[in-house]
């Protein structure tokens, strides 16, 4: 069979990872509805080659990877893994164990009680002997620095802890390419840069990685950078190649990395940086070798004037809270809280995952009721058994985590309407939905009576955020409101929320991400294991030392502004925005000082 | 308790790690010996052996060093259920004709025989939640699959697929603490927007009114779920050759015969124990 021993030899000699030739694929609606999801795609992966795949909502990402691990198989073309056709179902235990998935939930991926038992999940399947599952388990949980976790209950597992587990039960299998489909989405700063650093360690160890993500900051250190757009391939270069068009970017629902967008506005005043760059770092040591400023300036240190307003609209008083307690799963949430807050302010809630952020919410709006300590907001005293809390609920939204998960009528406008009817309005329900919609960037005409599950990501947020507003609550308790939101949408969501706090609202914003954090509230406080770490501005919390250890990190803009500093730069730590950082800038050179180095 | 934690209110079902007497026993073993005792008590018309099944349920307990709370917290929880049927046997029974009359009043009537069995029906539900919950607690998901699979491996010369159905009870298993937490998840996004879950109960018409709408986000949520964790299964490996290999090793020891003879004993005794008059 020469034909055979050629293509052997071919593709033995070419190393090729994987391979998609000319791929299609489209899912059916149960209307009967064909939707194109992956239209003639075709790319070869090298062994060892650190890819990254990014898109916005609905681009077809999710579809790309589950062709590319054999989980679905293309409806024309081919998807070769290893040389084997992934359409070959013969071949799938080679596929599956070369090709390692780790999910976007990693809760999604366990299948055992105890932390060993699912890691040994895979190994079992391959059918392997007692001791080579023994020693897989092992080494599976040393790499990714779980085996301390051994014995534990996976669902008594932490965020970080869970995505460690889950990362072992996908290395038991051997893999030789890892895909992370969204991994580093939900995560904090702290569990989010440790898993940028495994994937950093196994690429130089031989992995191949194929990273799928929205944060465009991540994929700058890759060697190759997919860009999805509608199903098509629209990009595949260099994150070079890829980012120098912005123009094209927007086509693709795109924008500028933070770091190629801070890089580009700092250029126009220190010409001699370089255009690009893949790391902070390298920015970081370019800035340090900048002369000096010979531009004076008071060095203003003053402080963002506090509202030492007397009232305290919202106060918290030594509350504790324990989850589950009297079970084996009981567990500490939330110690001795004590915080207020005037009407009409704001202020972040930061911390790492599973801080207690989201039960101190819920404390808000009467979902979970003292079980020490007081809770008061305006003239609700949520410590009383008999407080008015369908009242209270329309005074204060509590907007969850992917809310539009959380979806159950058909329509948009129904959907939107809900908590005005369960709360009682009656009579102009349209005109509330109206205006809610008006607020959330939403044509009224065109959008009310379409069905929700046609949707795109950024508009079901929108519906979400509208079904909350339409009863008019003065109070918005936002629980990290941008999480799984493509680049764009991010942008125009944070938009929103500032318009909503300039409407005068008073707002608590739960987030993980410290650039969302800056440019809406003046006001954090830092929750760490369940107790108040830190509360002030969010000039002084980044000053604060034990700002690692919390889960957090600083973010670029400020860090470069502390490198300007240095070098004599004064610019007024109060600056905490790009836009005023680059502002304050633009008005001291205007002088025309010389920035060359 | 807590409005919305509903996994709070499931006290039995949790495996407590551990390497007491009965943590270390084969699976097995385990496995025949607690289907033994449960499939005794639920059978068994005897009061006497009723009471021997609960104190060994409890020194079993003791034995594994397992807290008893959580349990008792369940059984209360589900026990004006109980109480109810209770009390409609002891009132709605027609006695046979060797019964004799203990306590009239009004149209109420109480016969020996219907006491004896409401009694027996009370003690029965007791003893079974709390030999239940010590089995989850001292048998892991994977132990009671694996002693399951091995136990059932007969079954496959029929061709009947054991390993399939074993893994369907564990991934049961595993979604019914998810399912609680999502539900909780959900209830808690509709309260939030004026559902009223938690304040104070409505009519009948009204609970069912809420529980509509927590149905579609649940069942698609769910749906959802179990595709994902149905795809992360087959990205392990799941179903690719016709057999598993296992990561314990089990070894019956002759500790675990004497085990397992103990545990058939007891439930014969269980059975059998003369009936108490």
């Amino acid at each position: 069979m020469p034909f055979f021993n050629v293509r052997m030899g071919c593709s033995k000699q070419m190393k090729k990872m994987i391979e998609l030739n000319h791929v299609q694929y489209s899912y059916i609606l149960p209307s009967g509805e064909r939707i194109q999801a992956v239209r003639d795609i075709s790319f070869t992966i090298q062994p060892g080659e650190h890819i990254a795949i990014i898109g916005a909502n609905g681009s077809g990402k999710t579809t790309l990877v589950q062709l590319i691990n054999g989980l679905i198989t293309p409806d024309s073309g081919w998807v070769l893994v290893d040389g084997y056709f992934t359409s070959d179902r013969n071949h799938h235990a080679d596929i599956f164990s070369k090709i390692g998935l780790v999910f976007q939930n990693p809760r999604d991926q366990i299948v055992a009680s105890l932390v060993e038992e699912d890691t040994a999940f895979g190994p079992e399947n391959l059918c392997l002997s007692h001791s080579e599952i023994r020693e897989r388990v092992a080494a599976s949980l040393t790499m990714s620095g779980a085996l301390h976790l051994k014995e534990r209950q996976t669902y008594l597992l932490s965020a970080g802890e869970t995505q460690r587990v889950a990362l072992a039960g996908v290395l038991a299998m051997r893999p030789a390419c890892l895909i992370f489909d969204e991994t580093t989405a939900m995560l904090d700063p702290q569990s989010r840069k440790e898993l940028l650093d495994v994937m950093t360690t196994f690429h130089k160890q031989g992995f191949t990685i194929i990273h799928v993500t929205h944060d465009l900051d991540e994929v700058l250190t890759a060697d190759r950078i997919l860009v999805l757009h509608a199903g098509q391939l629209v990009l595949d270069g260099s994150p070079y190649e890829v980012f120098k068009d912005e123009k094209a970017l927007r086509e693709y629902s795109l924008i500028l990395p933070d770091l190629l967008k801070f890089t580009q506005d700092l250029r126009s005043y220190f010409p001699d940086l370089a255009d690009f760059y893949r790391s902070e770092e390298a920015l970081l040591t370019d800035l340090g070798k900048i002369p000096r400023s010979g531009v004076g300036g008071e060095r203003t240190n003053k402080m963002i004037q506090q509202n030492d307003l007397e009232e305290d609209f919202i106060h918290f008083n030594h509350l504790s809270h324990t989850y589950m307690a009297g079970t084996p799963l009981a567990q500490p949430t939330l110690q001795d809280i004590t915080f207020s807050l005037a009407k009409a302010e704001s202020v972040g809630l930061v911390g790492h995952t599973g801080s207690g952020k989201s039960t101190l919410l819920q404390h808000l709006n009467g979902l979970i009721r003292p079980q020490q300590g007081m809770v008061r907001i305006g003239e609700f005293d949520l410590s009383r058994a008999d407080v008015d809390v369908k009242t209270l609920r329309q005074q204060v939204g509590l907007v969850f985590q992917l809310p539009e998960a959380q979806f159950f009528e058909m329509y948009v406008g129904d959907e939107i309407a809900y908590a005005a009817r369960t709360l009682g309005y009656t009579g102009k329900l349209r005109d509330l939905v109206q205006i809610a919609m008006q607020a959330v960037g939403l044509d009224f005409e065109q959008f009310v009576d379409r069905p929700l599950f046609s949707l795109s990501g950024g508009q079901k947020r929108r519906v979400a955020l509208a079904s909350y507003l339409v009863v008019q609550p003065q109070v918005l308790l936002l629980d990290e409101p941008f999480a799984g939101l493509d680049p764009l949408i991010h942008q125009e969501m944070i938009q929103l929320v500032n318009r909503l706090k300039e409407e005068g609202k008073t707002l608590i914003l739960s987030t993980h991400t410290m650039r969302d954090l800056l440019q809406i509230v003046q006001k954090a406080i830092v929750l760490h294991s369940g107790k108040i770490v830190s509360q002030g501005t969010t000039v002084d919390l980044f000053f604060q030392p034990d700002l690692h250890d919390w889960g957090l990190e600083i973010p670029l803009e400020l860090r470069i502004a502390e490198a300007l500093r240095k070098k004599g730069w004064e610019i007024p730590v109060e600056m905490v925005r790009w836009d005023s950082i680059v502002g304050w800038l633009r008005t001291r050179m205007a002088g025309g000082v010389d920035a060359r180095f | 308790m807590p409005a919305f934690e509903y996994l709070r209110s499931i006290g039995i079902g949790y495996y407590y790690p551990g390497v007491s007497f009965l943590h270390r026993r084969d699976a097995r073993m385990k496995v025949l010996f607690f289907s033994a005792l449960l499939l005794g008590v639920a059978l068994t018309t005897s009061i006497n052996g009723l009471l021997l099944g609960l104190f060994c349920a409890l020194i079993g307990f003791w034995m594994a060093h397992v807290p008893l709370s959580p349990c008792l917290r369940t059984i209360r929880s589900i026990f004006p259920f109980v109480l109810l049927l209770f009390l409609l046997q002891l009132l709605i029974y027609r006695p046979d004709e060797s019964s004799m009359l203990i306590w009239q009043w009004k149209f109420i009537s109480i016969y020996d025989s219907i006491l004896l069995s409401a009694v027996r029906m009370l003690m029965r539900f007791l003893t079974l939640a709390l030999v239940l919950g010590l089995m989850t607690a001292v048998l892991s998901t994977l132990e009671m699959n694996h002693g399951l699979e091995m136990l059932l491996r007969p079954l496959e010369a029929l061709g009947i697929r054991t390993g399939m159905l074993v893994m369907v009870i564990q991934i049961m298993l595993r979604f019914l603490p998810l399912l609680a937490l999502r539900m909780e998840e959900i209830a808690k996004s509709q309260a939030a927007r004026g559902a009223s879950w938690d304040m104070g109960r409505g009519g009948i018409l009204k609970r069912i009114q809420l529980v509509l709408p927590l149905i579609t986000p649940l069942f698609l949520n769910t749906l959802q779920q179990s595709e994902r964790i149905a795809d992360a299964m087959l990205c392990r490996g799941y179903g690719i050759y016709p057999k598993r290999s296992h990561y314990y090793e089990y070894h019956i020891t002759s500790v675990d015969a004497i085990f397992l003879l103990v545990g058939l004993g007891i439930t014969t005794a269980v059975l059998y124990l003369p009936l108490f008059h």
